[in-house]
């Protein structure tokens, strides 16, 4: 296969522009670090072998590219896996251990705590809000770049963004409030 | 039809909403020392899977018909075979034999 610098220096672009994304989407997805880190490794594997057909699409049709392969790969892993109950359970437990210990995570409002707090109210929140709201926050791309990437009408983005900060600020008002008070304090 | 936006959340809760997904994200973003390595880890896997297959295309390549440069003592080559049967073959004095076995001589 050709390798002209210039093919090689547009897959590092496309890789920089959307690596974050991506690796966005498997996290939403997987709830694994490890396992999102993997799948994009995968993804940009199957791009980077055939990085000749790179100058043929726009920006647009790359993005959506990329995530069509993401979502196979995810498609094929779930597959691999026993069930997807799995994951589910996953996410499950982990805010099953949230319930438990939220009067302690109250008490220790620390930058570590927070992040943990959100990871673990992200967790509980349904996976297309979840998704969205990753690919915003995470990755931050626009309602547009969002609705290219899933292929949903960038109106439905919106409103599935809207809905994710809403339910993220009440179950987290309690904590926002304390954080607030104590931002004041200092 | 796309439904309607929730209502909007009060601009301070916003606001801190805003902040913490801050914290979380700069939390949870890939590294971008770890965005490099991988991006590394992709083209060198093909650089790897490229030497790999121009290796095995080597091997299974036919060997040329014709032996140019035959040493004058062709046992002194590692055969594929046995000392033994090497020593057989040898003393055996068979007319038109070639040590190199798959080619005639």
């Amino acid at each position: 296969m050709e390798r002209s610098p210039s093919t090689q220096t547009l897959f590092e672009q496309i890789y920089e522009r959307h690596y974050q994304g991506i690796y966005a989407y498997f996290v939403s997805r997987t709830a694994e670090a490890e396992v999102a880190q993997d799948l994009l490794q995968e993804t940009f594997l199957r791009v980077w072998r055939h990085r000749a057909r790179l100058h043929e699409r726009t920006d647009e049709q790359q993005r959506a590219w990329l995530f069509a392969i993401a979502h196979n790969l995810l498609t094929d892993y779930y597959r691999h896996r026993a069930t997807r109950s799995a994951a589910e359970d996953e996410f499950a437990q982990v805010a099953l251990a949230s319930e438990a210990s939220r009067t302690e995570m109250e008490e220790r409002l620390e930058e570590r705590e927070l992040v943990a707090l959100l990871d673990l109210a992200i967790k509980r929140l349904p996976e297309d809000l979840r998704t969205v709201l990753a690919l915003s926050v995470l990755a931050e791309m626009s309602s547009t770049e969002i609705s290219t990437a899933l292929g949903k009408p960038a109106g439905t983005i919106r409103y599935q963004l809207a809905r994710a900060r809403k339910y993220l600020a009440d179950e987290l008002q309690p904590f926002i409030a304390q954080s607030a008070r104590k931002g004041q304090m200092r | 039809m796309t439904p309607q936006l929730p209502e909007p959340l009060p601009p301070e809760l916003e606001e801190h909403l805003t902040r913490l997904l801050g914290q979380w994200a700069n939390a949870r973003r890939l590294s971008a020392a770890r965005a490099r390595s991988i991006r590394e880890a992709v083209q060198e896997d093909d650089v790897w899977e490229q030497r790999f297959w121009t290796r095995m295309s080597a091997m299974l390549t036919p060997a040329p018909a014709v032996i140019e440069h035959v040493p004058a003592n062709p046992w002194s080559l590692a055969l594929p075979i046995e000392p033994d049967l090497a020593q057989l073959v040898s003393q055996s004095n068979t007319p038109g034999f070639c040590p190199y076995l798959c080619l005639s001589a």
